[in-house]
């Protein structure tokens, strides 16, 4: 019988449909975090702020998209680790698949998550503003959306795919590293104790500085630098994955 | 052509050896079983081959290259186990749409005549299969896949006798339409003995033996007689295991008897007898302290 011979770029094509079809509830929970929290934020999680002056009384409801970020961005991390479970890893190598194929098309997965992610995100801003326009016809659209700032609404999603990705990158590499070798987890916590503020650490004279961490990317007002910023990131801790991935075995009993 | 050559191999998990030094090549289109008691490492030296585990020394060649990392290797074998990680989400249906979409040779036809005689719904997930048939879907997916090295450990676990008997035949009959390499590893020697063409038995980490199964059977002799029969007929000679069964004893001895040799034994009433494959293999993978009986004549 004749070998077949198959180049990289076929199996990672192949790995990816794979992987975002045995993979489809990862969206799936996705969309339903959303939709909870948007329908929270729309009835009822909203408090009115306002003043009252002799016989009138103003309240307003602030209604932002700002904890469907935070609930997306809390998923994100679960998809990172989840695509480093061996059973996800034993999953691939079912099929054709070497460490290399396998963590490409990881990182493809990724980035569709993260471009669905970004997308449904920021489009959770737009469907809040429609039910919001449709229950109280009173309600003040401060953000522009698609129509009346097109490039702000793209640079937003643009944003957001970069933040998803970063993280889902992070973790996975992470996770591979102490899949590798679990005493590889104690590099890992010390590294968020450390640069977490926590009081314990602050009484031996240690402070934390993860502020700082996120500043580097969050005060980022250029979008340039923002994209070099989590692209250079991205490339290198990515770079990184491919060393605990070519030495985790498969099927380890 | 060879397919698999390892040179002074071994494998340790954590200090502890799972494969001692071991050496062996196996040609093209040659069905192989791999036997070995409990533990042996049998399924360690199966997952070196299929490229998932690598060796702690030595040299394991597959098609010529380094299994582990290999596209060749990957796209020409498939592994199967009583252990496939198939995604919970999937249905049978879906599953071997995939494996259509990786395995180049992979026969639809075969795989959904298997599927209907088999009676496995392929609507459903194979969590919810029952273990025997798990076990037989897992089968058809090794046998339609037709990859150049096919790869079965412990495939009949949780099967009936029927379907054991069947899988031994829908395999023999697509391999002779389609002859590959294929690696067998099952307790159930006996079952597979007329699949086989060469066996390769692992014991204590090492091969003890690696040749053909007639061979095998040829290299040993059956006799049977009183204790004090065999001591006297059998001097000289090696004896690879004893049993007792009744007032009788039956060894298996080491065949180096010549014509003469045989007909003498029959003259001081020791009947000999060629020995069947599992009593072969389980004379060579006797422990040395003696059989489950010693356990309880102690």
């Amino acid at each position: 019988m004749s070998l077949t011979h198959r180049t990289t770029g076929e199996v990672v094509k192949q790995q990816v449909v794979f992987k975002l079809r045995s993979n489809v509830t990862v969206f799936t929970v996705l969309f339903v975090i959303q939709a909870i929290v948007m329908g929270l934020m729309i009835d009822g999680l909203s408090v009115p702020v306002g003043f009252s002056m002799s016989n009138i009384d103003f309240r307003w409801y602030t209604f932002t998209n700002d904890r469907i970020v935070i609930a997306s961005v809390f998923w994100a991390p679960v998809v990172g680790l989840l695509m480093a479970t061996p059973r996800q890893r034993n999953a691939s190598f079912m099929y054709v698949s070497t460490p290399v194929t396998d963590n490409l098309a990881n990182f493809c997965f990724f980035g569709i998550a993260a471009i669905i992610a970004g997308i449904t995100t920021v489009l959770s801003g737009s469907v809040m503003k429609l039910v919001m326009f449709m229950k109280d016809g009173n309600s003040i659209i401060e953000t522009p959306g698609l129509i009346a700032a097109p490039l702000d609404f793209f640079s937003r999603i643009a944003v957001m795919t970069l933040y998803f990705l970063l993280v889902m990158v992070v973790v996975y590499t992470c996770m591979l590293f102490v899949q590798m070798n679990y005493l590889m987890i104690i590099p890992f916590v010390l590294l968020v104790l450390f640069s977490t503020n926590s009081s314990v650490l602050e009484f031996l004279g240690i402070e934390g500085n993860i502020t700082s961490i996120f500043d580097y990317f969050y005060r980022e007002s250029s979008f340039g630098l923002f994209l070099v910023k989590t692209g250079a990131v991205m490339v290198i801790v990515s770079a990184f994955s491919f060393f605990p991935s070519a030495r985790i075995e498969v099927k380890q009993s | 052509m060879t397919m698999i050559s390892l040179r002074k191999v071994s494998k340790k998990f954590s200090r502890v050896p799972a494969l001692t030094d071991i050496t062996f090549t196996i040609e093209e289109n040659v069905i192989t079983g791999i036997v070995g008691r409990n533990g042996a490492g049998k399924t360690t030296l199966l997952k070196m081959i299929a490229g998932f585990q690598k060796t702690s020394e030595g040299e394991l060649r597959v098609f010529d290259e380094n299994p582990v990392g290999s596209l060749l290797v990957s796209a020409n074998t498939i592994y199967i186990d009583d252990a496939m990680s198939y995604p919970k989400s999937m249905t049978l249906e879906e599953l071997l749409k995939e494996f259509s979409r990786f395995y180049a040779n992979w026969n639809e036809e075969i795989a959904m005549r298997l599927v209907d005689y088999f009676a496995i719904p392929l609507n459903t997930r194979h969590r919810f299969l029952s273990k025997g048939k798990r076990s037989t879907f897992n089968a058809i997916v090794g046998i339609a896949a037709r990859c150049p090295l096919t790869i079965f450990d412990e495939p009949t676990v949780g099967m009936d006798l029927a379907a054991r008997n069947d899988f031994y035949r829908a395999l023999l009959k697509d391999y002779i339409l389609l002859p590959r390499t294929i690696l067998l590893s099952s307790h159930y020697i006996d079952e597979m003995k007329d699949v086989l063409e060469d066996l390769l038995v692992i014991h204590r980490k090492q091969v003890c033996y690696h040749g053909s199964v007639s061979d095998l059977q040829e290299a040993h002799l059956s006799l049977r007689g009183t204790k004090e029969q065999l001591t006297k007929g059998t001097l000289g000679k090696t004896a690879v295991s004893k049993t007792t069964r009744g007032l009788h004893e039956e060894w298996i001895m080491e065949n180096d008897f010549s014509e003469a040799e045989r007909t003498e034994l029959i003259r001081q009433g020791i009947t000999n007898a060629a020995v069947s494959l599992n009593d072969a293999y389980l004379a060579l993978t006797e422990q040395p302290r003696g059989g489950i009986d010693d356990v309880f004549n102690a």
